[in-house]
């Protein structure tokens, strides 16, 4: 599918890190960003922090989406947050999504994370918010 | 919502009325049959719920073994007696992926979803004080390590003096679901099939009264398998491919189908389900003795364990879901359940608080003392809507069945990616239906609060990763270093020659080895599998 303009489509890395298998979630927003024209990079399940910033490095892409149900959010949003740092891409915009109790989310957003994401958000909100971000 | 467009949750059209010429090819004798009689359709025991209740269950385990430990003695002191209870114990992430809570890839999963158990010292831990030969069934999923909760069961139960067959142990050990739907994998599928096969076989020669396996529809349900047809189908033809596998060991149909259970979701349309169950026990009832040829009876009338839908729980609104939890535990009562885990209100957001694990239980007991449900056999059965329902159902799990079959059954459709395809599909269908308004879920598209109050979840014991850490670094000081050597050897040699395993793992357990020790060896052989990301 070729894009309308001469623009970059918005390039979007999209994984679950740590050792949870429920990516219902996950595979969901992928399609739902796929389908608004943006490229996504769907990793998987089962990715270390390492992974994914090397990934994000190689992809060169604009956004992170991370998915995480199993309550580890803190430690691997931290981690991934300060990989970006030391390779100079803490430009890239990240995205938390996933099972986040409300004090956390105020604690993820402090740490440099843009959004946070939790059930009930609707697709169109988790698509504006990256065309948001993207055009800063 | 147009009336044309009535449908139960699965999709299916509905009239609004149902007659008898709706099921007039249906025969009682061959189609139904009295409870306790082929084809099972009724229920399995004449008088069901008369002669035995189903087995209260929950599902519990967060932090430490001595932290779950004090959690299994407050259930234990919720009920009347210990028999009536089976005590599913969760399992932490990395111990059921098979790695050490000093393993990289550990760090920040430790005791988080459940228990952290690397080693026999933990479980003897985490059962200190239980009696274990009383207890209805010590429960866990354990999919791809069933062999090593096996093998922890057997040496615990020895160091305490306890026989281990007077003890109850039900593992789901389906891991052919975790490739396509629970993600908690280690080996290849093959090697993961031969894994829970050898569960299987240990148990049926060994301890043929313990539940070696429930085969699980419920995950590919929840994994986006939206349909009781397709819940009901897949997981049928990953039992097949379990039973396959174990003939072509040797052992009969009859040693196999009498500890095989299946595990399958009560969701919310709490009719359909009823149907759902029905369907189960008859499609069951059929393939084992028209593809099987199998007559007797422990193998042919299928015992089903029962979970409530997740999926149908939001996070909105939370204290809602106990009425949802309710309907759910209705059907399955309704359906003819052996085995019920009501799920939390808190579901969506942490594992339970004890509160919350209270009211889960409570609703089981108040549908069995103070309704009459349990009291008659198949309550619906007769009902024009609910057989025609009940055979909707089962034709078209048989649909599933007869395309896995052409495929070349469960493992290889898995590698045609007939199942991801499946799951990926149906689920965004599901969820685009929820988005536009066609599936009313109360509380999250519509009856929507500005602000959700706020509510006491739990928080497991950060400090846990550290301690754990600790301690699986002192066991292995500890210990005696040859022998552990030896036995990680013997566990090695033991599965290049293709044998059982157990036996094998249970000298490492004893030798103070830990899971990670004793999945290593597995990935050193066999590699890590990495599944497709279909969407």
């Amino acid at each position: 599918m070729k894009s309308q303009t001469s623009e970059r489509r918005v390039r979007v890395l999209l994984a679950k890190p740590g050792l949870d298998g429920h990516d219902a979630g996950a595979r969901f927003v992928a399609r739902v960003l796929r389908d608004a024209g943006m490229e996504v990079i769907y990793m998987g399940i089962r990715q270390t922090p390492e992974q994914i910033v090397q990934a994000a490095v190689q992809e060169d892409v604009d956004v992170i989406g991370l998915s995480i149900l199993s309550g580890a959010h803190m430690e691997f949003t931290r981690r991934i947050l300060r990989l970006l740092k030391e390779e100079h891409m803490d430009h890239v915009t990240v995205l938390v999504g996933g099972i986040i109790p409300s004090q956390d989310k105020d604690a993820l957003r402090k740490m440099g994370v843009k959004e946070v994401f939790t059930p009930g958000a609707m697709p169109n909100d988790i698509v504006n918010s990256i065309t948001r971000q993207v055009r800063h | 919502m147009k009336n044309e467009d009535r449908v139960t949750f699965s999709g299916t059209q509905l009239k609004s009325i149902f007659n008898p010429s709706d099921i007039r090819d249906q025969n009682y004798r061959k189609d139904l049959n009295f409870p306790g009689n082929f084809p099972y359709t009724r229920g399995i025991e004449p008088k069901t719920y008369r002669e035995k209740p189903w087995v209260i269950h929950t599902y519990m385990g967060f932090g430490s073994a001595e932290q779950t430990n004090q959690r299994v003695k407050y259930l234990l002191n919720l009920t009347k007696n210990a028999r009536d209870v089976g005590i599913s114990i969760a399992l932490d992430l990395p111990t059921q992926v098979g790695i050490d809570p000093d393993n990289p890839l550990a760090i920040g999963e430790v005791g988080k979803i459940g228990v952290s158990l690397p080693s026999l010292r933990d479980f003897g831990i985490l059962t200190e004080g239980v009696p274990l030969n009383e207890v209805g069934y010590i429960n866990t999923v354990g999919s791809s390590i069933a062999p090593t909760f096996i093998a922890w069961c057997v040496c615990a139960a020895k160091l305490r003096g306890i026989n281990p067959a007077d003890m109850r142990v039900n593992v789901q050990n389906d891991v052919l679901k975790e490739y396509t739907a629970r993600g908690t994998y280690i080996m290849p599928p093959e090697h993961g099939l031969k894994h829970s096969c050898d569960a299987i076989e240990y148990c049926s020669k060994k301890y043929p009264h313990w539940i070696p396996i429930a085969v699980s529809g419920y995950h590919l349900r929840e994994a986006g398998a939206m349909t009781a047809a397709n819940e009901l189908g897949l997981a049928v033809s990953n039992a097949i491919a379990y039973i396959d596998a174990l003939r072509e060991r040797g052992l009969s149909i009859d040693k196999i189908a009498p500890s095989m259970r299946i595990f399958m979701g009560a969701g919310i349309d709490f009719l359909e389900e009823a149907a759902k169950f029905r369907a189960t026990r008859r499609l069951w009832a059929r393939l084992i003795r028209e593809r099987y040829g199998s007559r007797n009876p422990q193998s042919l009338g299928l015992r089903i364990q029962c979970f409530t839908h997740g999926m149908n729980l939001t996070a909105q609104q939370p204290l809602n879901n106990i009425a949802r939890v309710t309907i759910q535990a209705l059907g399955a009562i309704l359906g003819g359940v052996q085995y019920l885990h009501t799920s939390s209100y808190d579901e969506a957001h942490s594992i339970p608080t004890e509160e919350s694990l209270r009211v889960a239980i409570r609703t089981q007991q108040i549908i069995l003392h103070e309704t009459s449900v349990p009291s008659v056999a198949d309550p619906l059965g007769g009902s024009y809507y609910i057989e025609w329902l009940t055979n909707e159902i089962e034709e078209g799990a048989w649909k599933i069945v007869d395309h896995v079959d052409s495929l070349g059954g469960a493992v290889r459709a898995m590698e045609k990616g007939y199942y991801h395809r499946l799951i990926a599909e149906e689920g965004y269908r599901h969820y685009q239906k929820i988005l536009n308004k066609e599936k009313i879920i109360v509380g999250m598209n519509e009856y929507k609060i500005d602000e959700e109050p706020a509510f006491k979840i739990f928080r497991p014991d950060p400090e846990v990763e550290r301690r754990q850490v600790k301690r699986v670094k002192r066991i292995r000081a500890e210990r005696d270093k040859t022998k552990i050597q030896e036995s990680l050897g013997r566990l090695r040699r033991s599965a290049e020659r293709g044998k059982n395993v157990i036996p094998a793992i249970c000298d490492v357990v004893k030798a103070d080895g830990t899971i990670g020790e004793i999945y290593q060896v597995f990935r050193d052989m066999y590699g890590e599998y990495r599944a497709p990301n279909v969407y």
